[in-house]
């Protein structure tokens, strides 16, 4: 963007300037989310960015508004982006929120005492629909980008008596557009295909197969959400990836709605996805458009149509705002690619040798290590928590405790309140195919969630087992809808259950790179003994996080502890609280065992004592 | 000790067979188990590391840097995939295998949730497996000198070459392309079975049974490398 003109005659009503080009000095205000001074400006990095503006003259009177300017270019990819959404909070209070299409000059009206002479602001501004060129195909910049900025300042603001000054020659005037508050709102789910209302719409770039299972059938893929009567905050979409192991692992998906970037997620594995809606988008409909930079060109195989190119099975798309007490945490971004700051870190307890872990803790904090594992509750996908909480000495009924759980089916579960589990007809009991002796187990197939019964095969008759573990089931279930109504524990979300596949036909020079179909190995009894290998599963991601999060808090206000891997500056035992309600923690291995007592265990009670720091202090407020 | 070896023919067959949906030979196999196949069969293409590595720079850097253990198992791993060569194209000693681009074109497919699999007759895919054959280094003047009857029949003009009886009848009748040797200690203590029948005296070794039944039941002729 070229330099703003200022005419002389209109520096009188100039509170102050900041030039980010290359010749002004905008280092000195610049705090956190911005690249490296660039010739014609700065460019904004990630969701946020942060400025520390000077303060007020000090002959401003104290009762005189005041008009703040912004001149800034957005970071775009046409056709496919094409504006950003910028919000601006000065001070702590909101200002309103702006939807950038291209340069333009932002303006938004600074009440008396907001500001004050002497005194420096903080000006957070939020753009979380940030771009990574590269991996929308328009250009090799790896940069997170949003916006660039070219001059911000302060204008006096007396009524006519000084005229605006114009921006440049095609660049827009905006004025900032307050806040309204969007209401929480019942979810409305979009079918795809086949029957039932309301439906998504499919444009152009869809397939609808023989099953029914709706495809994106091209790079882009655009959809049409009908206008859900309220003004939605989020949406969550629940997909399948088309992948090949080794050859695919992942598949690349960008979101756009409103010509706004919502993520840019790489997908491994079936999932559903929370993306947050900016305000002014999906008020009278949505137009939802998929990028699909890997999908599989069928024209390479021998296919009756070639001229698809498959990416991704739609599953649903599910149109919600939460309570507000969610609005934060449903608002982050979550596809990993930049992150603002967690509100609050807690690292307590981390390099304390684990004979002293437990003694630390009671003499710091007051709580038993037993009894602060007793203040969670996991919902899966598998028994690791559970049994870190039997390690620590924590009993506890939990309906998800020693179940398996994949984020899919936890979501169908929380999604009807597990109504299954009262319904002995929906209750399946079977004996694991492994182990000696044979462990009984129960499958609800509506959700495709396991259950271990601790109950083996000499122990009791089947009917027996059946009989008893629907009533504990039952009993587990009411449990758990109290506890989430409650809202006082923490419940916790791995994804860590590793994927058992049996080799294809073992090799000599390749790793085992191959999954079997059913039987297999039976047929061929000179692999003694049968080889099978274990992929293990990615990391949840935020997105992930976030639509279990928004799920979990229809009956109350409940906190999710997430895990992911530990990190060089996140080490094991660290917890974030990323927004109010939402925590992150980090693990340096998921694995358990069941006996013995070994160094990783402990860091499951190292995590706890962090997240009940953080949920007595930086989370109380959610709690309210 | 890297061994030369071709996934035997039986152990092909009933993992077909297990893949089988119709009674008309109809197979429906995930992708990923299919290029599983695709991957054993080349297993004993020689990869010249040297060239490999400098053919394609950046595999050579991720070898250097220990990304991947060699270039063979770049090339098994992806490189193959990628259409890419294991060795010179100006070499007329060994024959490059069947690009991947045409054994793809051929591959009829459907997309299932989250995956595609390979629908075709079981013909189809033998066919495939043996232009892939054609690539396997069929030690000429062993493959003769053991198979006599073979060797009668190339000499009267009934096959070009070994290599090309050995695709088109010799592996589907579980001969061997080339000596395998069988590494005798490892071998006897992977299956005490064959342990016992040397015992016993009822085979002389462990080369013996490797080349009497061993092979055509599946089992190794030596530690596998990633074993």
């Amino acid at each position: 963007m070229a330099d703003t003109y200022v005419p002389e005659a209109l520096l009188a009503g100039i509170g102050w300037e900041v030039d980010f080009r290359a010749s002004g000095g905008s280092a000195a205000w610049r705090g956190a989310g911005w690249s490296a001074q660039e010739a014609d400006g700065v460019w904004s990095v990630g969701p946020r960015s942060v400025l520390t503006l000077p303060g007020l003259p000090k002959d401003w009177p104290d009762d005189e508004a005041a008009t703040l300017e912004f001149d800034l270019s957005p970071c775009l990819a046409p056709p496919l982006v094409t504006a950003q959404y910028v919000s601006l909070t000065l001070n702590g209070v909101a200002l309103g929120w702006q939807r950038v299409e291209g340069p333009a000059r932002i303006r938004c009206a600074v009440a008396p005492g907001l500001m004050r002479a002497g005194e420096t602001s903080v000006l957070t501004c939020e753009h979380p629909g940030f771009v990574r060129l590269d991996r929308l195909g328009a250009g090799a910049d790896d940069r997170p980008l949003a916006l660039r900025v070219t001059e911000v300042r302060l204008r006096r603001d007396t009524g006519n008596a000084v005229p605006v000054a114009p921006p440049r020659p095609g660049s827009a005037l905006l004025e900032l557009i307050p806040f309204v508050p969007r209401l929480p709102a019942d979810p409305v789910t979009y079918r795809l295909g086949g029957s039932g209302s309301p439906a998504a719409e499919l444009r152009d770039g869809w397939h609808v197969d023989d099953d029914g299972l709706v495809w994106t059938a091209a790079r882009v893929s655009r959809l049409v959400l009908p206008a859900a009567g309220f003004s939605p905050a989020v949406l969550r979409i629940g997909l399948t990836p088309l992948l090949t192991k080794d050859l695919l692992p992942a598949q690349r998906l960008a979101v756009v709605a409103g010509g706004m970037l919502l993520g840019q997620f790489s997908v491994r594995a079936e999932t559903a996805l929370c993306v947050p809606l900016p305000a002014g988008v999906g008020d009278g409909g949505i137009e939802l458009i998929f990028v699909t930079p890997d999908a599989v060109p069928m024209r390479s195989f021998a296919y009756d149509r070639p001229e698809q190119s498959l990416g991704f099975v739609i599953d649903w798309i599910v149109a919600e705002t939460p309570p507000p007490r969610l609005h934060a945490a449903a608002s982050l971004r979550g596809d990993g690619l930049a992150e603002a700051p967690a509100l609050a870190v807690s690292q307590r307890f981390v390099d304390v040798p684990t004979a002293e872990l437990h003694a630390r803790i009671e003499a710091e904090l007051g709580v038993k290590a037993a009894d602060l594992m007793r203040g969670f509750e996991s919902l899966g996908d598998n028994c690791a928590f559970g049994l870190a909480q039997r390690k620590a000495g924590a009993e506890v009924l939990g309906l998800l405790r020693f179940a398996n759980t994949p984020l899919r089916a936890l979501l169908r579960g929380l999604g009807d309140s597990f109504k299954a589990a009262l319904a002995k007809a929906d209750i399946e009991l079977y004996l694991h195919p492994d182990g000696n002796p044979r462990e009984y187990m129960l499958k609800i197939a509506r959700y495709g969630i396991r259950w271990h019964t601790l109950v083996h095969e000499p122990d009791a008759e089947a009917a027996a087992v059946e009989r008893d573990q629907v009533i504990k089931l039952g009993f587990l279930r009411r449990k758990f809808e109290e506890g989430l109504r409650g809202g006082r524990k923490i419940y916790t979300l791995v994804r860590s259950e590793p994927q058992k596949i049996g080799v294809v036909m073992p090799g000599f020079a390749a790793p085992d790179t191959a999954s079997a179909s059913r039987g297999v190995t039976q047929l061929m009894p000179a692999w003694d003994p049968p080889r099978r290998y274990e992929v293990v599963p990615p990391p949840l991601t935020l997105a992930e996080a976030q639509a279990v999060l928004v799920e979990l808090n229809r009956r109350g206000a409940n906190t999710l502890l997430y895990f992911v891997p530990a990190a060089p500056d996140r080490p094991a035992g660290t917890v974030e609280l990323l927004a109010p309600g939402l925590m992150r923690a980090s693990m340096a291995s998921f694995v358990i065992l069941t006996t013995g007592e070994h160094a990783n265990d402990f860091d499951w009670v190292r995590v706890a004592a962090n997240a009940w720091l953080l949920n007595k202090d930086a989370n109380a407020v959610f709690r309210q | 000790m890297m061994i030369r070896y071709v996934v035997p023919f039986p152990v092909m067959n009933a993992w077909l067979e297990s893949c089988q949906v119709a009674d008309d030979g109809m197979l429906d196999i995930p992708y990923q188990d299919y290029i599983a196949m695709i991957r054993r069969l080349l297993e004993p293409v020689e990869v010249d590391e040297g060239w490999y590595a400098a053919a394609y720079p950046g595999v050579g850097q991720g070898i250097a840097r220990g990304v991947f253990p060699s270039a063979t198992v770049h090339y098994l791993a992806h490189g193959y995939f990628e259409n890419r060569l294991p060795f010179a194209p100006e070499r007329t000693d060994v024959r490059a295998p069947l690009p991947f681009r045409d054994i793809r074109a051929e591959t009829r497919v459907r997309a299932a949730r989250g995956e595609l699999r390979v629908v075709m007759q079981k013909a189809a895919v033998l066919g495939i497996v043996r232009r892939l054959l054609l690539a396997v280094p069929v030690d000429e003047a062993w493959y003769r000198a053991t198979y006599k009857g073979v060797a009668a029949a190339i000499d009267r003009g009934g096959f070009a070459s070994a290599v090309s009886h050995y695709a088109q009848y010799g592996y589907t009748e579980c001969r061997w392309p080339f000596a395998m040797r069988v590494e005798e200690d490892w071998y006897l203590g992977r299956y005490p079975d064959v342990r016992e029948s040397v015992a016993s005296g009822a085979v002389a070794s462990a080369q013996e049974h490797f080349w009497r039944a061993g092979y055509r039941e599946g089992r190794f002729p030596a530690r596998n490398s990633h074993q």
